[in-house]
């Protein structure tokens, strides 16, 4: 083994270990100089290669061991965190407000307070049972099943629906130009905003939003119902518009009941604290409080949140509602027009009510709780007493 | 001899694998973590037992270093060498522990020892050449202080950025090279 003689070799082996750019060229230049040792040298070399320094490891019966302590450790933490978590809804659930605000000056449901703001889709091309995404520049994306959209920082767009995926890059027009996502009744969408905060939005709404925010404050407007939770930004404000209220949020979630074509309005605090402004008026909503507004009055008081966000999750709650207002939900839900006669519609309903895929399921639900009977007519739902 | 160059590329294609783990694992691809630990934790290892750390001991601190790792996802972003990173967590437990373990009151980081010991892999090589080359770089090594000893392993067999060897050990990135050129020499005037 000629070899050996280089394994004895110090500053053979020294290049070998810690091979500098110096060393690179004192051996380059050797072996050139040198032919006929190449291949001694390259058989050192390979030995070499098979030096390990601080070989010790963990047996891997002790690495999956050590890995499986970890996951413990990883476990344990999230079940403190999960506790943590349901102290928040629970503190959350007496920390609600609600604000009905009554609004008489507005009649017409399709038309926008804020015309000039919105982008009017050609309404001849598209299905009104459709999903309708406007972008800034004026193209309008369909979608036939709920989607979930997401912007990110850079304005790309990402939206899934069903088991489709569209991906539309950042347009030429202004960052700050809006959007407009229109969920028809029957269906629902989520959407993720160039910041980060999601917003659901409910059936029979249109929301209006920047491709990007602008550089001082985040702004959408909403005409329909949307739950939203914002990102903490105290250098951005968040400021949700309705055809008659602006609230202001610095990171909180909240549900903003605000149909243009209904006569109530109602905004539900989950977490957080925002600033409602309704016309002149201006009202500060805190934990433990429900504001509600009727005729001009404003009134305040607790409410347990999730029976006004539960849509969400795919059912509703209820606490002493009267039937009319569950049917009128249900209606636009599934996009059905629901009849009722008069002498049920305080019927007062409590729990949970299931948002199944087709609307029979659901009324077949609350006819087995109360008295109530149900027929079907063209499309038309007729429910009466029992 | 053109595998220096290859080596680079090694190094590279590794460093990018280091990144691409640490990105799936932000993005939230819990397979990535475990890919993470199998990928560092030998190296992670090899380090500890260099600062002269008992193995259970080490265990422990492995075992908090990627718990923490886990728990402090935010702090990741913009992370760009996720090797060095793992290193400097490690060093930092092992630092409290010596430090717990050592009741004085240490307020800097104390000097750890650094040890390096070789083995020869290679199954063709006969056992007593194989005892001989190892006793031959230990002596090589032992002429270096820990600080260079420490220096040249991150460095050379860890294969770790100037600024990255700076920052494990405490040191600007210019200081480091110095000590490395040094200890280079030191040994190569030894060998003389």
């Amino acid at each position: 083994m000629l070899s050996n003689q280089w394994l004895q070799n110090k500053s053979f082996i020294q290049w070998r270990l810690f091979p500098t750019q110096e060393d690179n060229l004192y051996w380059e230049q050797f072996i050139k100089v040198n032919p006929h040792l190449t291949d001694e040298i390259e058989e050192a070399i390979s030995i070499l290669k098979s030096i390990k320094l601080n070989t010790q490891k963990l047996s891997p019966e002790e690495k999956r061991n050590l890995f499986d302590l970890i996951q413990k450790d990883i476990e344990n933490r999230n079940k403190r965190r999960r506790f943590r978590i349901y102290l928040t809804v629970s503190a959350v659930a007496c920390a609600a407000l609600l604000l009905v605000l009554l609004q008489p000056f507005f009649s017409g449901k399709n038309e926008v307070p804020h015309e000039n703001l919105l982008v009017v889709a050609d309404s001849s091309t598209v299905n009104q049972k459709d999903i309708q995404l406007v972008l800034a520049n004026n193209r309008t994306i369909t979608f036939e099943e709920d989607a979930d959209i997401k912007y990110d920082k850079k304005g790309e767009i990402t939206a899934n629906a069903g088991v489709e995926q569209i991906k539309v890059s950042k347009t030429e027009e202004e960052e700050t130009a809006l959007n407009t996502l229109i969920v028809p009744k029957g269906k629902r969408s989520s959407l993720t905003l160039a910041d980060g905060s999601k917003v659901w939005v409910n059936s029979g709404s249109t929301l209006k939003f920047p491709t990007t925010f602008k550089i001082d404050r985040r702004e959408i407007w909403v005409d329909g119902e949307i739950y939203i939770e914002v990102e903490k930004n105290k250098a951005k404000p968040f400021y949700v518009n309705t055809s008659h209220m602006t609230i202001n949020v610095v990171g909180t979630q909240f549900n903003v009941t605000a149909y243009d074509e209904d006569t109530d309005y109602s905004v539900v605090l989950v977490e957080g604290c925002v600033d409602v402004s309704i016309n002149k008026e201006k009202a500060r909503l805190k934990p433990n409080q429900m504001l509600s507004v009727s005729m001009d009055k404003i009134s305040v008081q607790q409410i347990d949140v999730n029976n006004y966000i539960s849509w969400k999750e795919g059912y509703l709650q209820f606490a002493s509602e009267p039937l009319s207002n569950i049917l009128k939900r249900l209606s636009r839900y599934y996009d059905t027009p629901i009849d009722y006669d008069e002498n049920i519609a305080q019927l007062k309903c409590n729990g949970k009510l299931v948002l199944f895929d087709n609307l029979e399921d659901v009324m077949k639900t609350i006819y087995n709780t109360i008295p109530i009977k149900y027929s079907q007519k063209a499309d038309r739902i007729l429910v009466q007493k029992k | 001899m053109s595998n220096i160059s290859e080596h680079d590329e090694n190094k590279k294609a590794n460093d990018e694998e280091g990144q691409f783990l640490l990105f799936s694992f932000l993005k939230g691809d819990n397979n990535a973590f475990s890919l993470i630990y199998n990928k560092y934790v030998d190296e992670l290892f090899a380090y500890g037992i260099g600062l002269g750390f008992e193995r259970e001991t080490l265990k422990d601190a492995i075992q908090d270093t990627f718990f923490k790792f886990y728990i402090n996802k935010k702090q990741l972003e913009g992370i760009t060498h996720l090797k060095y990173y793992l290193f400097r967590m490690l060093k930092n437990r092992l630092f409290d522990i010596y430090k717990s373990l050592n009741k004085e009151n240490i307020v800097e980081a104390p000097d750890l020892p650094f040890l390096i010991e070789p083995s020869v892999l290679d199954e063709l090589i006969a056992n007593e050449d194989k005892l001989a080359l190892e006793t031959e770089i230990k002596t090589l090594l032992e002429i270096l202080t820990d600080r260079q000893r420490e220096a040249v392993y991150l460095r050379f067999i860890q294969e770790m950025e100037y600024e990255d060897v700076a920052d494990l050990l405490d040191m600007t990135a210019p200081a480091v090279r110095k000590l490395i050129s040094r200890a280079i020499k030191r040994m190569r005037d030894e060998n003389i």
